[in-house]
């Protein structure tokens, strides 16, 4: 009998977790969204007229207007290119810094070892958040710079992570193995260690870091100051609730808040199904 | 007898007992306490209530004894007696006299002192004891109403051992002056909690005043209606109907010497064109932008409707889109349809606002909306205070620029307008008015100065360098158990000795 | 335990704290322009500041500079936050108050996590499935719905008369220990703690409970809850040392929404006022309780495993 294909085996870790398969289709919603929202005609300048506050949702308004009179399904569409794209952005910078570092520190160790996880642990001691403020309080607050701080400050996790699978499989058999037939170490490293061992690791991580970001973006947006600023809409700054003209259960008021929590849990759901399947 | 006496004694305790404290909201506690270096308004109005200046303001707003008992100007006008107040205190116990005059003028015009304050005393040559309580002061040159300028918060010499005073000196945690209220205590959660003075030497009501941070602007309208403070200092536009429709507050209107505008950058090389400045001024609806915000006063020029400077005949302007449209096409540029282009680029205009100007958001989206409507493009940039200084102050990298202005008293214009100004942002340049704020700061006689001021006002309206917005009315929130309360439009608690929470 | 251990031990938590704190002071120095020029009241502070911050030497000497007074216990003073006034008078307290806040939530996180695994180890539950969903949220998020939730609830319920005004009312504008206790479980609760911490615990009950030791000394009569503990006191050591780092993020927001005054809350107007030498000082507070949980963890860990001992031993 043969091994099951890739796509088999996709198939069969959805069938046993199916609200993967729901986060799964979300993300790619959101993504998609995100990518596209800078393409869309919507101009979220122009849309405000107070006179048409409040509005229940209806044919031209799917989620009904804020107390600016903006269309809130628009908003909260348009909102995801801030977090779709600099979050991909922060999932390249840490893996362009955390996987080489990683994975050398795994293979060579020695000093080598020593030194790069000393980098590792000096980066971790800076908590993330105070970390990201800081760079955003002295180097000025940019989207880019957020998604490259994001990624860099991220880049422990992930490189311990892959540092320690790679340095379990040192001295495995197969490594041992190609080794001894004279397969060149990159190629080893590379190919068979990070790529076969390792990518599944590193998408959960990737996952989670993307969900973190997220987090991040809409939390400095939400307490203001930092982050994506009025006009634009963010998850975040879309989280207002003024007490005696908003109620809780309002499309304008339940919309955000949803999204943001099915987002975080879509991938929380879909990187905990990566995990549960066995790695190679 | 007893008898009598019981009554009126329980009732006395029983207000003592019930003794209600005034509690005010700040955005950011006072940073420092200490009148040499205040740099925000909070730290003013601690300042406020807790030293004094030689003169003050009465409820009019003409400057009135209070330190200084009465005050002899020479004939020549370049010197001038001050009879001090006689049996005034420090909140430490110790007499008030000639020595802390002179310490705190000595301490503000110190170079090492590096005061905020050392720009109110440059006109003071020299300052001299004559005896414990008398104190002469000269000037540079002639002055016309020095006790106009002498409202800056008197200091214990005695505090200090020199007049180089530097900020981490301890008088912040003690702060020593002889105002109606001192500090108590200064709280782990940042609040402040100052006393009646009891010695002071007029009667103070109430008996205790605290000052509560709460750093978030949304949360203290809240407060006032659940009863948690008793003043809002300045209310947001958007709580005023909240809070009118409240019958616990009550509402004090309050005018301060500020205005909006939106100015141009007049070197740049598309807004150099005054027919392109006029063209963009007959496209904004003011009172559009207006709306939404506030209420207030649309204005023509630099100066707030209510100042003597005013120039009532300069005439407000109407959204004129023939008369822009006009404008823009004599000047060179082309309407496509969409938008107004010169040599085939859209005309795109980067408009820089400050991060810190509550409601400017607004604002500027409104002010987008209306260009794009009429084909111009607005890129808009919100800038922290370290970045505006640097676009702003230093680079002038901006086209437009969406800014307030606030003046004191004087509403000297000169660093705004004139060629030589240090904040002459916009870039604005033009002899006559140079030679009309010249003759304004160096009148001596009101009537010139006013003349001079209103010729300027129709000047600088007629080339635009700016679009001059509105003055936007302030409103303060208490508590209706205040009593008593008149509101100073700048300082906020000049007159508090009167107020009392019942 | 071995001496060598724990000075090794602390001699990685010492050069790791100097590189975290050499980190920052890099990122500072290397940014654009000169620092005063990103101060609010630079222009007017320049003569002093440049002497002060001897912005003129070279960076080996500007280091040595800045170690040379932590040593001293001197973080600077504040510039613009309470200008005038040392970095280590201003923090001092607040600090004390967050990291009591902080030590409160992981002890909260660790107490409520052991409990919920306690009643659900192995069996797929609702209970499960909802704190999980709940405790998915990032700390603002859950914020923002519990003052709101509450704040509506209460004031529904003073409107009709069933309770009065209570002190706390309304989060999070009056200072009450309501407030406070809201935030440490809501730090607990949030951005995954909890339900990291059920999971761990539940793995390693599952395993506890189906060991053989266990169930020999069950056998033999014995008591079973020292081994259980014994045995959970690993996990839960590795969680909450590792976690310290996130809570300290979370706690600096949750001061900040909440308007508690501890040094997270001072950090943000640090940030936004430019006060440099504050933002430093705090964040050297915050790596220090970061790499000192890191510590206590490796020392509880290697106490109580007899084959980390040996194996530092051999």
């Amino acid at each position: 009998m043969t091994a099951p294909t890739r796509m088999a085996r996709l198939g069969a870790t959805f069938r046993q977790h199916p609200i993967a398969l729901i986060g799964a289709l979300w993300l790619a919603i959101v993504i998609l969204a995100g990518l596209v929202a800078p393409l869309s005609t919507y101009d979220p300048i122009t849309d405000v007229d107070p006179s048409r506050a409040h509005l229940s949702p209806g044919p031209g308004n799917w989620l009904g207007t804020d107390h600016l009179g903006r269309d809130v399904f628009q908003r909260l569409m348009l909102a995801c290119q801030f977090f779709v794209m600099p979050g991909l952005l922060a999932c390249l910078v840490a893996s362009i810094v955390a996987i080489p570092a990683g994975a050398i520190a795994g293979y060579r160790g020695g000093w080598v070892e020593a030194a790069l996880r000393w980098m590792f642990t000096v980066v971790a001691s800076v908590p993330k958040f105070v970390l990201i403020l800081l760079v955003l309080s002295i180097y000025g607050d940019r989207l880019g710079l957020l998604a490259v701080a994001t990624g860099v400050a991220y880049s422990p996790t992930l490189a311990e992570a892959v540092f320690a699978r790679i340095e379990s499989l040192r001295s495995a058999d197969y490594v041992l193995a190609n080794r001894a037939y004279g397969v060149p170490g990159w190629r080893i490293l590379w190919v068979h260690l990070v790529w076969a061992a390792c990518r599944r690791l590193i998408g959960r991580q990737l996952l989670t870091l993307f969900g973190f970001f997220l987090v991040l973006e809409t939390t400095l947006s939400y307490i203001g100051g930092f982050g994506v600023q009025e006009p634009m809409p963010s998850w975040g700054n879309m989280l207002v609730f003024e007490w005696g003209r908003d109620v809780w259960y309002a499309p304008q008021v339940l919309a955000p808040v949803a999204a943001l929590w099915f987002t975080i849990a879509a991938t929380a759901w879909l990187a905990e199904s990566l995990g549960e399947v066995a790695d190679g | 007898m007893r008898f009598p006496a019981l009554p009126f004694l329980l009732l006395g305790v029983s207000a003592a007992a019930f003794a209600v404290p005034l509690r005010y909201a700040e955005d950011r506690a006072p940073a420092i306490a200490n009148p040499l270096f205040t740099t925000t308004m909070s730290e003013a109005r601690l300042d406020e209530l807790v030293f004094d200046g030689l003169f003050t303001d009465d409820a009019e707003l003409r400057s009135t004894p209070h330190l200084a008992e009465a005050g002899a100007l020479s004939e020549d006008r370049l010197s001038m007696t001050l009879n001090l107040r006689q049996g005034v205190t420090w909140h430490d116990g110790r007499p008030f006299g000639a020595d802390d005059v002179v310490f705190t003028i000595k301490a503000m015009q110190n170079p090492t002192t590096a005061s905020t304050e050392s720009g109110r005393v440059g006109w003071i040559k020299a300052v001299t004891k004559i005896d414990d309580h008398t104190v002469r002061l000269d000037f540079k040159r002639a002055e016309f109403a020095p006790e106009d300028k002498l409202h800056f918060k008197i200091l214990p010499a005695h505090m200090f051992t020199s007049t180089t005073v530097s900020r981490s000196d301890t008088f912040r945690n003690r702060p020593i002056g002889t105002g109606p209220f001192q500090v108590v205590s200064f709280n782990d959660d940042n609040s402040i909690t100052m006393q009646r003075n009891e010695s002071y030497f007029s009667a103070v009501k109430q008996d205790e005043i605290v000052m509560r941070e709460v750093a978030d602007k949304n949360y203290q309208a809240k407060l006032i209606i659940y009863q948690s403070i008793e003043a809002l200092v300045r209310v947001l536009p958007r709580d005023l109907a909240t809070l009118q429709a409240d019958r616990k507050v009550e509402l004090y209107p309050y005018q301060t010497n500020s205005w909006w505008y939106l100015g141009f950058n007049n070197t740049d090389s598309d807004l150099r064109d005054p027919r392109v400045r006029r063209a963009l001024q007959e496209m904004i609806d003011i009172e559009a932008l207006l709306k939404p915000i506030g209420t207030g006063d649309i204005i023509t020029g630099p100066f707030v409707p209510s100042s003597p400077y005013y120039n009532h005949e300069v005439p407000a302007h109407a959204v004129d889109v023939d008369a822009a449209t006009e404008l823009l096409t004599d000047a060179g540029y082309f309407y496509d349809g969409r938008s107004w282009t010169k040599d085939g680029k859209p005309l795109t205009l980067r408009l820089a606002a400050p991060e810190t100007l509550e409601t400017a958001q607004d604002v500027v989206i409104n002010l987008q909306a209306q260009f794009r409507r009429q084909g111009i493009s607005i890129e808009p940039e919100f800038l922290g205070t370290a970045e505006w200084k640097e676009k702003v102050w230093r680079d002038r990298d901006f086209d437009l620029i969406l800014s307030q202005w606030s003046f004191d008293r004087s509403e000297d214009i000169y660093e705004q307008f004139h060629s030589r100004g240090t904040r002459n942002f916009v870039g604005y340049n033009d002899r006559e008015v140079d030679g009309l704020l010249d003759s304004a700061r160096a009148a001596t006689d009101p009537q010139e100065k006013k003349a001079a001021l209103r010729t300027a006002h129709a000047k600088i309206a007629e080339d635009v360098p700016m679009v001059f917005l509105w003055t936007l009315d302030s409103y303060s929130a208490m508590s209706v158990r205040v009593k008593q309360v008149v509101v100073h439009p700048f300082y906020f608690f000049t007159w508090a000795r009167d107020w009392y929470v019942y | 335990m071995p001496l060598r251990l724990i000075i090794g031990r602390i001699a990685v938590f010492a050069v790791t704290l100097l590189g975290a704190v050499g980190l920052v002071l890099v990122l500072l120095w290397a940014a654009p322009g000169d620092p005063i020029d990103l101060l609010p009241n630079g222009e007017e502070l320049r003569p002093i500041l440049e002497e002060q911050w001897q912005l003129d030497r070279p960076l080996g000497a500007r280091f040595v500079a800045y170690f040379s007074h932590l040593s001293r216990g001197d973080l600077g003073t504040s510039l613009t936050y309470r200008p005038g006034m040392p970095v280590t008078e201003v923090i001092l307290e607040p600090a004390l108050r967050s990291t009591g806040w902080l030590v409160a939530a992981l002890g909260v996180a660790m107490v409520w996590g052991t409990a919920l695994a306690w009643g659900t180890a192995g069996r797929p539950t609702w209970n499960r499935t909802f704190w999980q969903l709940v405790s998915i949220a990032p700390v603002f998020l859950l914020a923002h719905v519990a003052v709101n939730g509450i704040n509506e609830a209460t004031l529904a319920l003073v409107d009709s008369g069933w309770m009065d005004r209570p002190r706390w009312f309304a989060l999070p504008g009056q200072p009450h220990p309501f407030r406070t206790i809201l935030a440490i479980v809501l730090l607990a609760v949030g951005s995954g703690t909890l339900s990291e911490v059920r999971a761990e615990v539940e793995n390693a009950l599952v395993k506890i409970r189906s060991s053989g030791y266990v169930a020999a000394a069950r056998a033999r009569g014995e008591r079973v809850w020292p081994h259980v503990a014994l045995n959970l006191a690993g996990p839960l050591t590795t969680i909450a040392s590792s976690r310290a780092a996130f809570f300290v993020g979370g706690l600096v927001i949750l001061e900040k929404v909440l308007l508690l005054n501890g040094a997270g809350s001072i950090l943000w107007q640090a940030a936004v006022l430019r006060d440099y030498p504050l933002a430093l000082g705090i964040t050297v507070i915050f790596a220090s309780i970061v790499c000192t949980a890191r510590l206590l963890g490796d020392a509880v860990r290697i106490a109580i495993d007899p084959r980390l001992r040996a194996e530092w031993n051999a």
